[in-house]
């Protein structure tokens, strides 16, 4: 009896008005989400470096808003927003969660927090245990990666706690790439240096307000060049790389330099 | 009379021509009104594709009609770039240039007439040319060509130093170690042209410290007022008037008096950001003739007017600015292509493909695709962007942020 009591002051008596205000506000934020939703990623797909990816970052921020604003509309019309009904709602629904769905809770506040920390924006380019691609949408309960195999897959954000998340542009259009090439030792390292840097400068791809370096490592087998330039957009990196790579090998190869090779099993032997 | 006293058509012309530092290159600026008419367009653009009803004539133009090619050929003849070369001459004598080594550089947006600049000017001083190498001599990389240098103390002048580089791993050699020569002075002194896109990408692709260089300043609305009607009556002897189509009112007299500039012409001039050369084409595109079932109209308005009063012969200007738009499906590779060709003011089929990395039949499908679209014309055996596609194609390749020029 005393349960009943304490339940019918903190709810308000329902009636058809609540009903069709809980409802409207329910459906207004429905729509506004989905509006957002569609045509945010449409006109950011459109845009291009920073504008595009600043609008495609909207798109969680203003859901999450919109979420708040209707959860903060909604509850003073089916509760009397008193600090004591708010104790005691809020006690018994964090106490079902606690037991029963701890799990997608527990995305669902990584949720919040990745909108906060952005760790990844839609359009980074992340790795996440070990799976690498663009965000294409940041969720309420997980963010979804299309892989170079164009794969969608789905993380939930709760591997934010305990997972390092790799994030290679944040947020910006800028993504470094990096093109190796393995050479037999005996060459002129100055003038492979040179070459290879010419074949980023003069790449179609080529952003240029980054430096393009070559980093050079003496290896038991043979010399390792790693050619570092960043491409006009993120988007652009394999073919970014693989223009590096072919033009790379061409321009080695008309400088006479031979290629490292693996020692097969046969000649190990002999 | 002193010879070097310049005549009153020589001061007229210095002030139309004008040469600046880079730096000093101060683009007319837009109307609010305009401002925000360009970035309707310009937002408009995002969505917009050739096939739009944007290419459908207004309905008051209904009643004009292009104007047959001689006759338009009159009203803007092709712009003499001799009387910049000898305002360039002038600005030359200051000295603002790089006093060590007496090498100058004029730096050119596309269409604005560099490489007839410095050739002019080469004339004028009986210096040497410097031809290109072929591009199999850029691509040698070995140092193979060598240029015939002017004898000690004799200037020499390169028009187009675009054609020196290919945008390639082997392509850059020739070019830098030519700038070193000329930059440490060993090569005397001299004028050098570049476009600006090539001025650009040479100023990242060279460590050396390139001297500052001259550009021809932009020209706003009364400028290029003063250039549109000389180049309408070279002669000094006609009497046109040219009006706007849609609002009838006067876009250009001619002669064309005192420094003003109608609305129209400056925002033409604010349109193409001083640029003349694709000013000029702009105008060009838009003139138009009174069709004949439309000349009756005009009779009944005849007396009306203050205009229509005088002798002068109409020209009707069409209120629509002749954009082109970019093909609805125009993706990276036809950035790629648009950007290879601005960087290089120009390519052929075969040194397209060579500075792409795209192989030579999708070239040439996106290049003819572009050309049908007006975006690239055939000059000189290679493509190009177009005049009338320049202002676009370089908005739209800077928005996806590929290296512009600095103007």
């Amino acid at each position: 009896m005393l349960e009943d009591n304490s339940m019918s002051q903190i709810f308000r008596q329902p009636d058809w008005t609540m009903a069709l205000e809980v409802g409207a506000v329910v459906v207004i934020a429905t729509l506004l989400i989905a509006a957002t939703q569609r045509a945010l990623p449409w006109i950011g797909n459109r845009l291009h470096g920073r504008r595009r990816l600043f609008v495609l970052a909207l798109v969680p921020v203003l859901r999450l808003l919109i979420i708040v604003v209707a959860f903060a509309t909604i509850v003073p019309l089916v509760i009397n927003p008193s600090v004591q009904n708010m104790v005691a709602l809020l006690g018994t629904v964090g106490l079902a969660i606690g037991f029963a769905l701890k799990d997608l809770v527990s995305s669902l506040i990584a949720g919040v927090v990745a909108v906060g920390e952005m760790p990844y924006r839609n359009g980074d380019w992340i790795k996440i245990d070990g799976i690498y691609g663009e965000v294409r949408y940041v969720g309420m309960r997980t963010v979804q990666v299309v892989t170079p195999t164009d794969d969608v897959v789905s993380i939930p954000h709760s591997r934010l706690w305990n997972t390092p998340i790799h994030n290679s542009n944040d947020g910006s259009p800028r993504l470094q790439c990096v093109a190796d090439f393995y050479l037999h030792p005996e060459h002129d390292a100055a003038e492979v240096k040179q070459i290879l840097s010419d074949v980023a400068l003069s790449s179609a791809f080529l952003h240029f307000g980054q430096p393009v370096t070559v980093i050079v490592h003496e290896k038991p087998w043979g010399t390792w060049y790693r050619l570092k330039a960043y491409p006009v957009d993120a988007r652009q990196q394999f073919r970014f790389v693989t223009d590096l790579t072919v033009r790379g090998k061409a321009a080695l190869l008309g400088l006479g330099v031979t290629f490292a090779m693996a020692p097969t099993a046969e000649s190990v032997t002999v | 009379m002193s010879e070097d006293a310049p005549t009153e058509a020589e001061k007229a012309q210095l002030e139309l021509w004008q040469f600046v530092p880079l730096s000093a290159y101060a683009q007319p600026e837009l109307a609010a009104r305009s401002a925000a008419v360009a970035a309707w367009a310009t937002f408009r653009q995002l969505f917009r594709s050739e096939h739009k009803e944007e290419l459908v004539p207004v309905r008051q133009e209904d009643a004009l009609r292009a104007l047959p090619g001689m006759h338009l050929e009159h009203l803007v003849r092709p712009i003499d770039w001799r009387k910049a070369s000898a305002a360039l001459d002038a600005a030359l004598r200051e000295p603002s240039g790089d006093g060590a080594t007496g090498v100058q550089f004029l730096i050119g947006q596309p269409h604005c007439g560099h490489p007839e600049i410095v050739a002019d000017w080469a004339v004028r001083h009986g210096a040497q040319i410097i031809e290109p190498p072929s591009y199999e001599e850029v691509l040698s990389s070995k140092g193979c060509w060598r240029a015939t240098w002017p004898a000690v103390g004799q200037a020499w002048a390169i028009p187009c130093l675009e054609r020196f580089f290919l945008r390639s791993a082997n392509g850059l050699a020739l070019v830098r170690n030519l700038l070193e020569e000329i930059v440490s002075g060993r090569r005397g002194a001299g004028l050098i042209g570049c476009d600006s896109w090539a001025w650009a990408f040479l100023q990242r692709v060279s460590a050396l410290p390139l001297p500052g260089a001259l550009t021809l300043q932009a020209f706003d609305g009364p400028r290029l007022a003063r250039l549109l009607a000389q180049l309408a009556d070279v002669d000094g002897q006609r009497q046109l008037l040219f009006r706007n189509a849609r609002s009838g009112n006067t876009a250009l007299t001619v002669p064309h008096d005192g420094d003003t500039a109608s609305e129209e012409v400056a925002q033409l001039a604010a349109h193409c950001r001083g640029n003349v050369g694709t000013a000029r084409d702009y105008w060009r595109q838009r003139l138009r003739a009174v069709s004949d079932s439309a000349v009756e109209f005009d009779k009944d308005k005849a007396g009306t007017s203050e205009v229509d009063e005088s002798d002068a012969e109409v020209i009707w200007v069409s209120a629509t600015q002749p954009e082109p738009a970019l093909p609805v499906e125009a993706d990276e590779d036809v950035a790629l292509v648009l950007h290879a060709l601005l960087i290089h003011n120009g390519l052929g089929d075969e040194m397209l493909a060579e500075v792409l990395p795209l192989p030579r039949h999708l070239c040439m499908a996106i290049v003819l695709r572009l050309q049908k679209l007006t975006l690239l014309e055939r000059h000189e055996g290679r493509w190009r962007v177009s005049a009338l596609g320049y202002e676009l194609v370089r908005r739209w390749l800077r928005g996806r942020g590929f290296l512009a020029d600095d103007f």
